[in-house]
């Protein structure tokens, strides 16, 4: 897979131009609706950096395999015969024919229905019919088999692929979103996290970086969710209210996060954050306790789950998961799962149930989220007046102990976090 | 459960079709408190990903408990559902009513939906397999409930555009 | 009760312990040409300790099912590989 290399500022026009459509206070409405911008967004970021494709749990046993998305590229992931996890183009190397088409299975080995071309699920090519027409079997070592994403590193179960051959470790690439996701794993009395539970598809009309820019968007959820926090009582309304000690921070790399955590350990209470009493969860809390210690496990469960946007994809929002995939310029679906913990299993249901309620097409929070998006997207087709803002809480801004970029629960430190990495890639 | 059962359900073909019809007229026009009180106590209210899985385990696009079903209805009172505002137009036809079977008191009826929704998004055409659990309750004379719901989309598994009206 | 069925989207081969002969045996049957293959203890027993590279070339099309015509025939033309014993 090759990428655009960097040009040097001010010989690439285009560079130029995105560079002035994206101010420290305010975008311009383009980068929302230009095919240009699009097409250079799937070079230079989602066939670029690191994209998460999958958890390893979607795979567990050896030759089980999953079909997964990078951007609107089809792939397969796979756990091969010795355990190694693979990311493949999900197209034969012979003609171009999707080879795996169903979403999920177990096979050592796949075979092209066009011609039968037949590859291992690393991607080597094992042989095609009819061979005295390539001059034999041996044709078999100058042939291409599945195109293998250059680079597949997994950071605790979670995996990422990048289409470039060269860039930033995965871990560079995570920096401290990679804490992010052990405070998500630490929830589990064993560590770690299992995709288990499948996946709702929600397809939105919209950019895909509208969504990605709502998902640690503090300022919306009293106005666009106050429906379901009226009548569910729901304390998420208050964590995102102008008196919140809750933070917007912005984590480097272009992933910000709300950190609720503040708001929870003002609560104290052992998985207050999900809502849930400890004595409906017993076996869960006596587990955490039996691995970590009561008063690790505590911290732990009162601390609760973080509230992630790791660019450009994957979205942790306490008990769910999101995969964001573009498909067009003002088109993207959100994939969405509950997160189970594994060794949780009566946690693990409660879960499902909550997140059912939320996400999804006819989720009661998800549903107006998309919405917007899709509103927003029509909004932007308007002209004018061409920028929208990204300036709440710009003045309040400060440095946390940690060196982080931090705003109040509501301000849009996280945007404007986001769009400065996304000029690094773009521009 | 293709053959009409011996057994006397009480539920004949006719009036099946008539409570389903109604479901529907009520659901189109967001007659709301009139929908909801057509559910008994312990509905269950399932739009699946997958009908084989488990959704206790599984994610569904809905599952609603009675509660929820409450719960969803009275969101849609707000008049802040936002995805609901203004409220889809809509219009389905409910066809090829089957009784499938009596389990229990409960009779067991198929059938199919299209819907066509109409927003200032677009238009979606939405198709599914529906089985209802139909319950008589207040006696023989009584009127018939929906102890379940269950719509099983063609789509079910693939990428769906906002759904929130009431299917 | 009928076999076990192994299939993925690429295949699907029923599976079921035959034991109409004088010893048990493996009976497999390509479900997608009726074509039927069994496996005795011994023939088992060798796939299990059969190194991957063996299996990587079973799995080359052109190995067996679809050879050349001037490699001899095709097995799936024949009209059944190993014929099912009169019951
Ligand atoms: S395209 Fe796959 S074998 Fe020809
Ligand atoms: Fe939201």
């Amino acid at each position: 897979m090759t990428t655009d290399v960097t040009t040097d500022a001010g010989t690439d026009p285009e560079a130029d131009r995105i560079r002035s459509l994206v101010r420290p206070d305010a975008v311009h409405g383009s980068l929302y609706t230009d095919p240009a911008v699009y097409a250079r967004e799937l070079e230079r970021i989602w066939y670029t950096t690191w994209v998460y494709v999958g958890h390893t749990s979607e795979v567990p046993e050896a030759d089980d395999y999953v079909r997964k998305t990078i951007g609107p590229q089809q792939v397969v992931m796979t756990r091969d015969k010795t355990g190694a996890i693979h990311v493949l183009h999900n197209r034969c190397s012979h003609r171009g024919n999707l080879v795996c088409d169903a979403d999920r299975g177990n096979a050592g080995s796949f075979r092209c229905p066009y011609h039968g071309w037949t590859f291992a699920n690393t991607g080597d090519l094992l042989g095609f019919p009819f061979n005295q027409g390539y001059g034999g079997s041996s044709a078999r070592d100058r042939l291409p088999g599945l195109a293998a994403a250059p680079r597949v590193e997994v950071y605790r179960g979670f995996v990422f692929a990048s289409l470039a051959a060269e860039g930033p470790t995965l871990r560079e690439h995570l920096g401290p979103a990679a804490e992010r996701l052990d405070r998500l794993c630490a929830l589990s009395p064993a560590g770690e996290v299992e995709l288990t539970a499948g996946w709702v598809r929600h397809e939105v009309t919209a950019n895909w970086k509208m969504l990605v820019e709502n998902e640690t968007d503090g300022y919306h959820p009293q106005f666009v969710h106050s429906s379901i926090f009226s009548i569910s009582g729901s304390g998420i309304g208050a964590l995102y209210s102008d008196k919140s000690t809750a933070v917007t921070r912005a984590l480097g790399g272009g992933h910000t996060e709300n950190d609720l955590s503040p708001e929870f350990r003002r609560l104290g209470v052992p998985m207050g954050w999900a809502g849930t009493p400890e004595t409906k969860i017993p076996d869960y809390v006596a587990a955490m306790r039996a691995a970590h210690g009561t008063g690790k496990a505590d911290e732990i469960m009162i601390d609760g789950s973080p509230h992630v946007m790791i660019f450009p994809n994957l979205f942790v929002a306490e008990i769910q998961l999101f995969q964001i995939q573009p498909i067009a310029v003002d088109r993207t679906v959100q994939h969405v799962t509950a997160i189970q913990f594994k060794d949780a299993p009566d946690l693990n249901r409660r879960l499902v149930t909550q997140c059912v309620g939320s996400v999804g097409p006819a989720g009661m929070l998800l549903a107006d989220d998309a919405e917007m998006y899709e509103r927003n997207q029509r909004g932007v087709a308007a002209r004018h007046p061409e920028w929208l803002d990204l300036s709440r809480g710009l003045q309040r801004e400060r440095v946390d102990d940690d060196g982080f970029t931090i705003g109040t629960a509501t301000d849009e430190t996280s945007m404007r976090a986001m769009w400065a990495h996304y000029l690094e890639l773009m521009a | 459960m293709t053959a009409v059962p011996d057994v006397d359900t009480g539920v004949d073909l006719r009036e099946a079709e008539r409570f389903l019809y109604r479901e529907a007229r009520l659901a189109d026009a967001f007659a709301l408190e009139e929908w909801e009180a057509l559910w008994t106590d312990d509905a269950v209210y399932h739009v699946p990903v997958d009908p084989d899985a488990d959704p206790r385990t599984h994610m569904s696009i809905i599952f609603d408990n009675r509660g929820r079903i409450a719960t969803r209805i009275q969101q849609l009172q707000t008049g802040r559902r936002h995805s609901q505002r203004p409220p889809s137009r809509l219009c389905r036809s409910v066809t090829n009513v089957e009784i499938l079977g009596q389990e229990g008191n409960d009779t067991i009826v198929g059938s199919v939906v299209q819907i066509l929704e109409s927003r200032d998004r677009g238009t979606t055409w939405w198709v599914g397999r529906v089985t209802h659990r139909l319950r008589r309750v207040g006696g023989v004379d009584g009127e018939l409930r929906m102890a379940a719901k269950t719509v099983v989309l063609v789509d079910s598994d693939r990428s769906l555009p906002t759904m929130s009206f009431l299917i | 009760m009928g076999p076990d069925v192994v299939a993925n989207e690429f295949a699907t081969v029923a599976v079921s312990v035959d034991d109409r002969g004088n010893g048990t045996r493996l009976r497999l049957e390509d479900r997608r040409t009726g074509t039927v293959r069994y496996l005795d203890a011994l023939e088992l027993e060798s796939i299990v300790w059969a190194p991957e590279e063996w299996m990587r070339a079973l799995l080359d099309p052109s190995r067996h099912r679809w050879r050349d015509a001037d490699r001899g025939p095709a097995q799936e033309s024949l009209p059944e590989s190993r014929p099912e014993p009169p019951t």
